[in-house]
């Protein structure tokens, strides 16, 4: 009975035009790419690229750039995911109480969701300017000069620069997702635990963080996957310099795709999506157990 | 005791607003001003209001063209892929068939997988796509559909089962009870989606650059006009970023107090 | 289960063929190389009668030197022959992959602006050029844009053979006692320390703009010139430029100069250092004349006081660079208005359209006998040849396909240089962008 009302009301012909769309413009290139990585496919040959087996991958496994960025690549995913992740947490707390001009303090701290990479990176990137930029202007005004600093061009900073301006693009998101879990939680918990006289910090940690831990898994989640996706960012304030010292994988792949090398840019797409695969993989797994456990 | 806390909580929130604004603020207060007073990127007023960066915006850079495009493909992203994706993702979350589960991993798949432009090119190159705003708006409703699915199918769940069958006892058509009972009562997450979708192919560069020529480009790429390796005229190049975000605005403006409502059964009990 | 994995099976194969239908519907329509040349020699000097068209031009926001030419050309040629010629901007970094995707699919605009240079876009995708214009061209520019096929011209060059050299401030030279020209690398060394003494930086590299490598690029004809089979055994991978002394103490000799760069070497840009160097903040700035034009916008008071003067990083030997390089019309075979991009080549490279383009590029245009607007600075130039110094025509024109110096290997490595990169990876990080370049491009050797 129960299996032939599902299939009464809930018909798959109800997927079919998001899947048809999908399959063509999102499957189709996908499965493709996976054959171009063993071609030499370059936009000099478009119309005869040629089977090469293994050598897009032995050559990327063999350039020490490759690694580089794949460790800038994990160090920007987690110094990002930490502070988007306590920050937006943090903020939401302190937005969920009732703060005097909590809906202005919210629609400002989201507003950065709007703005594209491209037009966030413009604006930091002036910014950060080494002489007309807004943050030396304004360390000098204050009479900070010994910290003013060349942001994006020196290696020892360049890095930290571009997660702040990540920070600032993507807390919002996190907090407004947060937010949402926040308001699951049913009111009288707090208001049986005050009575048993617990402190805000015991509540806290004791109600509040076990039963927002979906959300933290969401969060935890976009933020990985977005920091290991990262490209506009870097792309637009340092395009990888100075020295590889920002080089991510997707700025990485973007410059063979910018010399038309296709059949490389696709080997290195595969080899960065298994990863970006099992890291999720994981995550979400050893996450789901926790809300379990709790 | 409590009250200082509340002061400093409040003191501390007033700041963070300001670290959120002053980059904002920059841009609009120097879109005001040339080059000769652009020596810094400050954040005082200038010295005289001038409009002359946002002439040159709108005749050198097509703000226009781009306006009109952005709008009209945005639009027409947001129709398809909340029609498309609400319904996909109202078989996915109630059907428990193996199909539904499976579709719900590819379809979330698409979240992690980064886009493939050349191949896609390639596609709406064979399907005389390219350079056409139907094909812009195809491969944007797709780009949108994994996250759109996501938000839909956890919201989809909270939405009584019930409902469905008593509208199926009424004798309507499938699609009808689906649109008629489900899809209003799903709004909230219809809000965020259609937000955040438009956000999206709002400022969507890429494909852009691949699919399409400049007579379909929308306003985020005007500013190629005024940036470029050497030449960089950042006076117009502010301007040409107010105008970009104007109608962004307008929606975030609108749209914004839906995000915590359709995200809550979305993305969070999901 | 069965049906299962039928399913699955049947979605592969469709899967499959579709892509195969794919690959069938790339690989059909190669060769498709016209022989006929547009030809429209007759209709380049009187009005056309035929109904205006409008056609698309597609180029990118470079140096700005084009930008003025295109733009009075656009509007002078709409009221010539009604014909709408509509500019597409692309952005700088992006557009060569983008027009090489879009030459290759048939996609492209009517007419491209691209480069005078062949090494970068595969030739088969263009028509064969004629035109009034193309018996002037200048040998050596005729042998770059022929594709060798068939011997046809398939760009046409516009824009000065600009000189390469180092811009410097005269005034600061002379408070520093130092004179043009700097024979050597240890006059160089000289005259860096002397400016140093009065409180001027001696250089500026503008490395944000990867420019440093211009330097090394113009001073190292003295290498090419004493190991004269070098750059052929690079290109042909038979030497790697870490293991030639010659290069390496060239790159040493480049990175030495980095006490003498003014302190934000690391963020400036091109126009901060034309800048700078007008202003007098800095002696020398390695580029082309073609800043000539750019510094006549915003600082034409300073011009007097700015000059142009080879350098080198030799011992022995300096010489007067000119390169071949700069913009060039093409007609992709997909051009949907052939016949109206032509007559507007043909239009726009009328000898008196050149002498007025050439006040926006001055210097000596790839064209013989073509009278062009001249700069103080080609004066200068050809001063230093008349005293005795030779001139060449910089690595590109003794070896027309030594591109590599151009692509970001060379380039992005030495900018690395300047911010840490020991010279040995240095070196090995050039080889490594030569080698992707050149397997990508099916050079033998690679």
């Amino acid at each position: 009975m129960k299996k032939d009302l599902n299939s009464r009301i809930y018909t798959p012909i109800f997927i079919m035009p998001a899947l048809v769309l999908y399959f063509i413009f999102f499957i189709i290139p996908n499965v493709g790419g996976l054959f171009v990585g063993f071609t030499d496919w370059t936009t000099l040959y478009f119309k005869s690229p040629r089977f090469i087996g293994l050598d897009n991958f032995i050559s990327m496994f063999s350039d020490p750039i490759f690694f580089k960025s794949i460790f800038n690549t994990f160090y920007y995913t987690i110094v990002t995911t930490i502070l988007k992740v306590s920050l937006g947490l943090i903020f939401a707390v302190i937005l969920n109480n009732k703060v005097k001009l909590t809906n202005l303090y919210r629609a400002i701290i989201f507003a950065p969701i709007m703005m594209s990479t491209v037009v966030t990176g413009l604006i930091f990137s002036a910014i950060y300017h080494p002489e007309k930029g807004l943050l030396n202007v304004f360390l000098g005004k204050i009479g900070l000069e010994v910290l003013q600093q060349q942001w994006l061009l020196d290696s020892k900073f360049a890095m930290n620069s571009i997660c702040a301006m990540d920070v600032w693009m993507g807390t919002g998101m996190l907090m407004a997702i947060f937010l949402a879990g926040l308001q699951t939680v049913p009111k009288d918990f707090y208001e049986s635990a005050t009575i048993d006289g617990a402190s805000s910090r015991q509540m806290f940690f004791k109600i509040t963080i076990p039963l927002i831990v979906p959300s933290i898994t969401v969060n935890t989640s976009l933020g990985l996957i977005s920091g290991l996706k990262v490209f506009g960012q870097v792309f637009v304030l340092t395009n990888g310099g100075p020295n590889d010292a920002t080089q991510v994988v997707g700025t990485f792949l973007f410059k063979y795709f910018g010399q038309g090398m296709l059949g490389y840019t696709s080997a290195v797409g595969i080899v960065f999506t298994i990863f970006i695969s099992l890291v999720s993989y994981f995550q979400i797994g050893t996450m789901r157990k926790k809300e379990v456990e709790m | 005791m409590n009250k200082v806390k509340k002061y400093l909580i409040e003191g501390i929130m007033a700041l963070v607003s300001l670290l959120f604004l002053v980059p904002l603020w920059m841009v609009l207060i120097n879109s005001f001003k040339t080059m000769p007073e652009l020596s810094e990127f400050g954040v005082w007023f200038p010295k005289e209001f001038l409009f002359s960066n946002y002439l040159r915006v709108f005749t050198e850079g097509h703000a226009l063209r781009g306006l009109f495009n952005g709008i009209y493909i945005s639009t027409a992203i947001v129709v398809i892929s909340v029609l498309v994706s609400s319904m996909a993702a109202f078989y996915i979350s109630r059907s428990t068939t193996q199909l539904s589960k499976f579709m719900y991993v590819v379809f979330i798949a698409g979240i992690i997988v980064p886009s493939a432009v050349i191949p896609t090119y390639m596609i709406l190159y064979f399907t005389h796509l390219t350079n056409t705003y139907l094909g812009l708006i195809l491969t944007g409703s797709t780009t949108a559909l994994p996250f759109s699915i996501f938000l839909y199918v956890g919201y989809v769940k909270s939405v009584p089962r019930a409902l469905d069958e008593a509208a199926l006892i009424d004798g309507a058509p499938r699609w009808k009870m689906f649109f008629q009972i489900i899809f209003p009562l799903i709004k909230p997450a219809t809000a965020t989606i259609a937000m955040f979708n438009f956000l999206g192919s709002w400022n969507a560069v890429e494909s852009m650059l691949y699919f399409a020529g400049p007579d379909k480009w929308t306003m985020p790429m005007t500013v190629y006009a005024f940036y470029g390796q050497v030449y960089n005229e950042w006076d117009v190049i502010f301007a040409d970023i107010i105008i970009t975000l104007l109608p962004l605005f307008i929606v975030y403006l609108v749209g914004q107090k839906y995000i915590i409502s359709g995200m809550t059964a979305g993305a969070v009990k999901a | 289960m069965i049906r299962k994995t039928s399913r699955i099976a049947i979605s592969l194969m469709l899967l499959l063929s579709l892509i195969g239908s794919v690959v069938a519907c790339g690989s059909n329509d190669s060769s498709s190389t016209t022989t006929t040349a547009v030809s429209t020699v007759s209709t380049a000097t009187e009005p056309v009668k035929k109904a205006p068209v409008t056609f698309t031009l597609a180029t990118f926001n470079g140096w700005g030197t084009n930008d003025p030419i295109l733009k009075t050309a656009i509007k002078e040629y709409k009221e010539f022959s009604g014909n709408t010629v509509e500019l597409q901007l692309f952005p700088d970094d992006q557009f060569l992959n983008v027009i090489r995707t879009k030459l290759a699919s048939g996609d492209a605009t009517d007419l491209v602006d691209i480069a005078a240079d062949q090494t970068t876009i595969p030739t088969t995708y263009y028509e064969p050029l004629d035109g009034p214009w193309a018996a002037s061209l200048n040998p050596l520019m005729a042998a770059k844009v022929t594709r060798a096929s068939d011997k046809k011209i398939t760009t046409a060059p516009y824009s000065a053979m600009s000189y390469l050299g180092a811009i410097y401030n005269k005034e600061v030279f002379a408070k520093a006692g130092v004179k043009p020209v700097l024979k050597t690398y240890n006059d160089l060394i000289a005259a860096c320390e002397a400016i140093k003494k009065i409180g001027v930086a001696p250089i500026q590299i503008a490395n944000k703009d990867q420019a440093g490598h211009l330097w090394q690029y113009i001073g190292s004809s003295y290498l090419f010139k004493n190991e004269s089979d070098l750059a052929a055994n690079i290109m042909s991978n038979k030497v790697k430029p870490q293991d030639d002394a010659g290069m390496v103490e060239l790159f040493e000799r480049t990175l030495s100069l980095k006490k003498y760069l003014k302190s934000d070497y690391a963020s400036a840009t091109g126009m901060d250092a034309l800048k700078q160097v007008a202003t007098g903040e800095v002696a020398m700035f390695a580029n082309g004349s073609w800043c000539y034009g750019i510094l006549q916008k915003d600082f034409s008071d300073k011009l007097p006081n700015i000059g142009i003067m080879p350098i080198t990083l030799g011992d022995d030997s300096i010489s007067v660079t000119q390169t071949l390089g700069g913009c060039g019309f093409s007609i992709p075979t997909t051009s949907k208005h052939k016949v109206e991009a032509a007559e507007f080549i043909n239009w726009f490279l009328q000898p008196e359209k050149i002498k007025e383009w050439s006040q926006w590029s001055p210097g000596t245009w790839p064209y013989n006998g073509v009278d062009t607007e001249k700069s103080p600075w080609d004066d200068e130039m050809s001063g230093y040849v008349d005293q005795g110094l030779t001139t060449d025509l910089g690595l590109e024109g003794q070896f027309p396909n030594f591109d590599f110096v151009k692509n970001d290997g060379y380039a992005l490595s030495i900018q690395s240089m300047f911010v840490g990169k020991p010279v040995k990876d240095t070196l090995e990080a050039w080889y490594k962008g030569m080698s992707d370049v050149n397997k990508s491009k099916r050079t033998t050797g690679w």
